[in-house]
């Protein structure tokens, strides 16, 4: 299990972390989302051993991560924009990699075949889309119990986005494979992820199962025969927006009971609008005045 | 550690056979195309500052890594502590030092010494060569620990240049206050002044550079070379020149040793997020820059005519570089605390060093 406690990190005024905690269940495929800036990338140097906070405890498995060479040998970080040398092949790229991990060459030489990656050409030349299929190739071979994605979807085409979610369930199913992945990508995580992390105003504002927090936010379309006002409601609306009679309202809490609210109050539609974690996470993030 | 240090080596070698290559072909070349037998001894000189070019160098190409953010993601996210990531790094630079000075060194001796010139001690390259290794070591040793306290490349290559010479100005200012004037006996008396007057220095600033060491050994060893028992035009034998090599190198050695072991113990505490941000160590710029601007400034003669002109161009040149090295022209209240007490010290060593001492 990933556990942050108590962690305050800034870079020089700007604090990025500010007593934060975080839990990440093992095998388990959790997202990383915040706004621009929000921190996801520090989260995952941290974790991944890159960075040290400036307070707080980073533990794997009930070992510190931070210089831990044994505990670094099952954690694979792929940042968002990785390096390499110039002149890097894919094959000099598999060779650094097999000198630090359990590298599977059966499973690289999958994925480079399937994305028809020549490693004998510079990385140099390749596309930015080529380039995140030779990191993800060498990712999945490196068969990590942690694996670190940052912007994982970034470049990739939707036949590789599909390709690549597959291998990170199989990864998770056959390795137990706890995965992070920071992405903006929402419709992407939500089809992989259980879990997931929103990191907003320095700290985790909201975590857990990405099915129960979908339970737990719901669009309603209302119809009344006068108009309403927000104040009106007997209970608080996360949004709240008038088009003449017409009031789409989003709201957290037990559904039951707002509908059972909702019904005494006789309206003409009462209808339910489907909300997926992209929804959710636009939500949550208004909510805390982003962009207004 | 052992399976990194191979894969270091292996990823290195097309660079170390090109540099050996070329190394050897420079010096190989120079060696063939002089003729006379002192030129051909002089060479000692060119291979040694090759040895000690690479040593400055090559700290810039192994540790570049630390420079930019995308790559110490990379290095700092795989199994290895930082310590061995810089140690291995380390070792792999002394590779790419060593190696390329010595094959260019035995094939340019084994050239000279084919011809079995009479008037030359051939035999000498031997001693010469184990007298470089140290020296060599000390320039690498210093170089990269200058130059990894940087988180830029350029702020390094600054650094690495402003501290080769740093120990050397503070001497040299130190020369000037201790410096003494006296009267030559054998001037007629109706001479002016000026010219009836010697000035002694009891330091010379030249011993401080970590370069002489080195040069002192090549210039010994080139005239055994060529059989004479001169002790070459860098080592003086007196007195005042014995106690400026002695103290001089033992600044040099320590500074090696402290280098080392600082490259190695501070590692531990190195910043992935100071990759590409200013240079905040008090080894670098903060330090650099104002005792540069001190030293230079005392160097003014200030009843001069020009000490006016001399003290604008320091002034402006100095802040130059601190402007490149803060990557901003505005040097804010510290700055300009910081640069205005420098010029006020300077100004008061140049007063100190313009009181002539008469002896």
């Amino acid at each position: 299990m990933i556990e942050i406690r108590n962690m305050d990190k800034k870079f020089g005024e700007k604090t990025v972390f500010l007593n934060a905690d975080v839990f990440v269940d093992n095998e388990s495929i959790c997202g990383l989302v915040g706004i621009n800036g929000a921190g996801k990338s520090t989260l995952l140097r941290i974790i991944s051993g890159v960075m040290l906070p400036d307070a707080g405890t980073v533990e794997i498995d009930g070992m510190p991560v931070y210089e831990n060479e044994e505990i670094k040998k099952d954690i694979f970080f792929l940042p968002d924009d990785p390096y390499f040398d110039v002149g890097v092949t894919g094959e000099k790229l598999r060779s650094l990699y097999k000198t630090f991990y359990d590298f599977d060459d059966a499973t690289f030489l999958k994925y480079t075949q399937k994305f028809k990656l020549d490693l004998r050409k510079p990385m140099r030349n390749f596309s930015k889309g080529m380039k995140r299929q030779l990191f993800v190739s060498v990712a999945l071979a490196c068969k990590p119990r942690y694996l670190l994605l940052d912007e994982a979807f970034d470049g990739l085409d939707p036949l590789a986005r599909l390709e690549f979610k597959r291998a990170l369930i199989d990864l998770q199913q056959e390795k137990g494979c706890t995965i992070i992945i920071a992405s903006h990508a929402l419709r992407e995580l939500e089809d992989i992820c259980d879990s997931f992390i929103l990191i907003d105003e320095s700290t985790v504002k909201v975590s857990g199962k990405i099915e129960s927090a979908l339970d737990n936010i719901f669009k309603l379309q209302l119809a009344f025969e006068k108009p309403l006002s927000r104040e009106e409601l007997p209970f608080e609306c996360l949004r709240f927006e008038t088009n003449g009679r017409v009031i789409t309202i989003v709201v957290k809490g037990d559904k039951e009971e707002i509908m059972k609210q909702l019904n005494e109050m006789n309206p003409l539609i009462l209808e339910e609008i489907s909300m997926d974690f992209e929804d959710m996470f636009i939500e949550e993030v208004l909510e805390r005045g982003y962009l207004k | 550690m052992k399976k990194y240090f191979v894969y270091e080596l292996k990823k290195t070698f097309p660079i170390l056979c090109t540099l050996t290559i070329i190394i050897t072909a420079m010096y190989l070349s120079q060696v063939m195309l002089t003729s006379s037998l002192y030129f051909k001894a002089y060479n000692l000189s060119y291979i040694s500052s090759i040895g000690s070019t690479l040593a400055l160098l090559i700290p810039a190409i192994v540790y570049r890594y630390k420079m930019k953010k995308r790559s110490i993601d990379l290095y700092y996210a795989l199994p290895l502590s930082h310590t061995k990531i810089i140690v291995v790094k380390f070792l792999i630079g002394l590779i790419l030092v060593y190696v390329p000075f010595t094959v260019a060194y035995w094939i340019g001796a084994a050239s000279v010494a084919s011809n079995w010139y009479q008037e030359m001690a051939t035999i000498y390259y031997i001693p010469h060569y184990f007298s470089t290794i140290i020296p060599i070591y000390l320039i690498y040793a210093i170089s990269s620990f200058v130059y990894t306290r940087a988180n830029r490349a350029v702020d390094g290559i600054g650094f690495v240049i402003l501290w080769m010479f740093a120990v050397a100005l503070v001497m040299a200012v130190l020369s000037r206050m201790t410096s003494v004037h006296t009267l030559v006996d054998t001037a007629p008396d109706n001479y002016p002044a000026e010219i009836r007057t010697k000035v002694i220095y009891f330091i010379n600033p030249y011993y401080y550079l970590p370069f002489a060491p080195l040069d002192c050994a090549t210039s010994f060893f080139q005239s055994k070379l060529l059989m004479s028992d001169y002790t070459g035009y860098l080592i003086n034998t007196d007195a005042t020149g014995i106690a400026n090599m002695a103290v001089g190198f033992t600044i040099t050695t320590l500074m090696g040793i402290g280098s080392t072991v600082g490259l190695i113990m501070l590692e531990r505490k190195a910043k992935a997020e100071n990759a590409q941000q200013i240079s905040e160590s008090w080894f670098g710029g903060r330090v650099l820059i104002p005792l540069y601007t001190v030293c230079l400034i005392s160097f003014s003669s200030l009843m001069s005519f020009f000490a006016p002109f001399y003290i604008v161009t320091i002034v402006t040149m100095m802040f130059a570089i601190y402007a490149s090295y803060r990557r901003t022209i505005k040097i804010g209240i510290k700055g300009a605390i910081v640069f205005g007490s420098a010029l006020l010290l300077g100004a008061i060593l140049a007063f100190v060093c313009n009181i002539v001492w008469t002896v």
